[in-house]
């Protein structure tokens, strides 16, 4: 039984109107394709920690990390706090994202090409269209789940025109504004989000009291349940892999990086990195705690705990966990301004993220491809087209993929396939002199690797029993010892003056 | 054993949820202005650079 109401639907939909024409308002601003990719590189301290944190703590991101409280209890916490602790030392250090900034690079792959070759920008730039299409390649189910659990829609028709009709505001606003759009729209979620999730996690406690949140996990969960060493809880190698997902997160991953190169300055980037390693800790740890909390509800609750707390519950059903739970304690008004809320974060994390793949494949794979190159309009007219055509992709691939892990789980996997590849290239090609092309392209090969962590793909292999996380370490330390070996082997060509030769 | 970790995620999640406020009344006063001059700076740079 679900408090939503028609009130919370008016929130819903009047909401929702104004971040639409939030996002086409900035329509009027958008000339050039710096201004589209990365708002003109003007985005000064707290827009950037707003914008940044506002698209990492996209609806996908709670639905993931409360599944995750849901199944594994505390311990999942171990994540939150490594994504901070990475997150605050990169932001100190300034570890890859302030020479990135320094080159006044827009993508990764642009990276390559300047430190490397054009033939490497192209591979890493194709390989991080596909791991990041992947990567969103749930994205739409998890919204599903969301709104069908929060709202007790039964019928799939209504549930998938709600769908199609926030992709499709989704695709009219980024493909319009760009990064202008999404960083305003971000910010507005910024504020709602922030309001509304500390709002329910009062609510939350209030409702169960902290000594039963914490007694029930240790009777339901045991040891597991606090301890993530425990071999149940994941063991020591979850935790190494969750340290690497912590760090790629920051200063690896496409749009969080993209943030990075949008700020006014070095300085900024550095400000915004040490200050988002808070919302990094909270962007895991709220919904998390959200996950704990619908366990403990449910197994007060015979009826719900029959269906949630069932052996053979799947990853869809401990998904909807979440959601369930807040329709049952949030109150009528509040669950509208939360739902708001969290579709808006979904929007936000979508409009990203198309974004973000779109322009990487305009600038880094069909621009680099075309000798005459590519003039400012036909660039904007592609991406604009490849938004459109990930969004098409994004909605048969949720409605075909069976999931058959934590969403969390595949979402580590799909990023990795780029990631093992490109923290050896960002690591040995800004802090080793010596890391050559050949080294670089055997790399990204190696990383492409991580792909066998996916469930579909370790079953056909035979490797079922095989945890997708040693798959993911395993083509990390691959892509970083190749292109050391491959680099010292192979080594760039230098003209006498010591400047590298380029093809 | 079990307690201890049980101290360190209340803790954790009491710290993180007190930052997270005050970062949240902070970036929200601050990113506005910030929005405002980056709408301000785009618009001049529009008026100096017309449409081609």
């Amino acid at each position: 039984m679900t408090n939503f109401t028609a009130l919370d639907w008016s929130i819903v939909c009047v909401y929702l109107a104004g971040i639409l024409v939030a996002g086409l308002y900035c329509r009027r601003y958008v000339k050039s394709m710096a201004e589209f990719v990365v708002a003109g590189r003007s985005l000064k301290s707290y827009l950037a920690i707003a914008t940044l944190v506002g698209s990492e703590l996209g609806l996908v991101t709670v639905m993931y990390s409360a599944q995750k409280g849901f199944t594994s209890g505390f311990s999942a916490f171990h994540i939150a706090l490594s994504a901070c602790i990475l997150t605050l030392l990169v932001g100190l250090t300034g570890f890859i994202v302030v020479p990135l900034r320094r080159m006044g690079v827009m993508t990764i792959p642009e990276f390559y090409e300047r430190r490397f070759s054009r033939g490497v920008r192209i591979l890493g730039g194709a390989i991080l269209a596909v791991s990041g299409i992947l990567n969103m390649g749930m994205f739409l189910k998890a919204g599903a789940i969301f709104i069908t659990g929060l709202t007790g829609m039964e019928s799939t028709f209504q549930l998938n025109l709600v769908m199609t009709v926030m992709l499709g505001m989704v695709l009219a606003y980024t493909m319009l504004g760009g990064m202008l759009s999404v960083v305003f729209t971000d910010y507005l979620q910024f504020v709602l989000l922030s309001v509304g999730l500390l709002i329910t996690c009062g609510i939350a406690v209030r409702v169960l009291g902290w000594d039963h949140i914490t007694d029930t996990v240790v009777t339901l969960k045991g040891e597991a349940g606090v301890n993530p060493l425990h071999p149940d809880g994941g063991g020591v190698s979850y935790v190494i892999w969750m340290a690497f997902m912590g760090l790629f997160s920051a200063c690896v991953w496409q749009t969080a990086v993209m943030r990075a190169c949008s700020a006014a300055s070095t300085a900024v980037v550095k400000r915004l990195y040490v200050v988002a390693s808070v919302g990094f800790l909270i962007r895991f740890l709220i919904p998390y705690f959200f996950g704990i909390c619908a366990l403990v509800y449910f197994s007060d609750h015979e009826t719900l705990k029959s269906i949630f707390l069932a052996e053979k519950a799947t990853s869809e059903t401990t998904m909807a966990a979440m959601p369930v739970f807040l329709s049952h304690i949030l109150p009528t008004g509040l669950l509208g301004l939360v739902a708001a809320g969290m579709l808006a974060a979904f929007m936000s994390t979508h409009d990203s993220y198309l974004l973000c793949w779109s322009s990487v494949l305009t600038q880094d794979v069909v621009a680099p491809c075309i000798r005459k190159g590519l003039s400012t309009r036909a660039r904007l007219k592609l991406t604009r087209a490849f938004i459109f055509f990930i969004g098409v992709f994004l909605l048969v691939w949720s409605l075909w993929y069976p999931l058959g892990q934590d969403l969390w789980d595949y979402m580590a996997i799909t990023g990795s396939i780029y990631f093992a590849g490109a923290f050896a290239l960002l690591l040995l090609g800004i802090y080793w002199k010596r890391a050559s092309t050949a080294g670089a392209y055997v790399a990204l090969v190696a990383g492409f690797l991580a792909v066998m962590g996916l469930t579909p793909v370790k079953s056909a292999l035979g490797m079922k029993e095989v945890g997708s996380h040693y798959i993911g370490l395993s083509s990390i330390g691959l892509s970083i010892v190749l292109m050391v070996v491959v680099s010292l082997a192979w080594p760039d060509k230098r003209s006498s003056s010591g400047e590298k030769e380029t093809a | 054993m079990m307690d201890a970790w049980m101290t360190f995620w209340t803790l954790l999640l009491v710290t993180g949820l007190g930052l997270f406020a005050v970062i949240a009344v902070v970036v929200t006063v601050g990113g506005f202005f910030d929005l405002k001059a980056m709408f301000r700076s785009l618009a001049d740079r529009q008026d100096q650079e017309p449409d081609k």
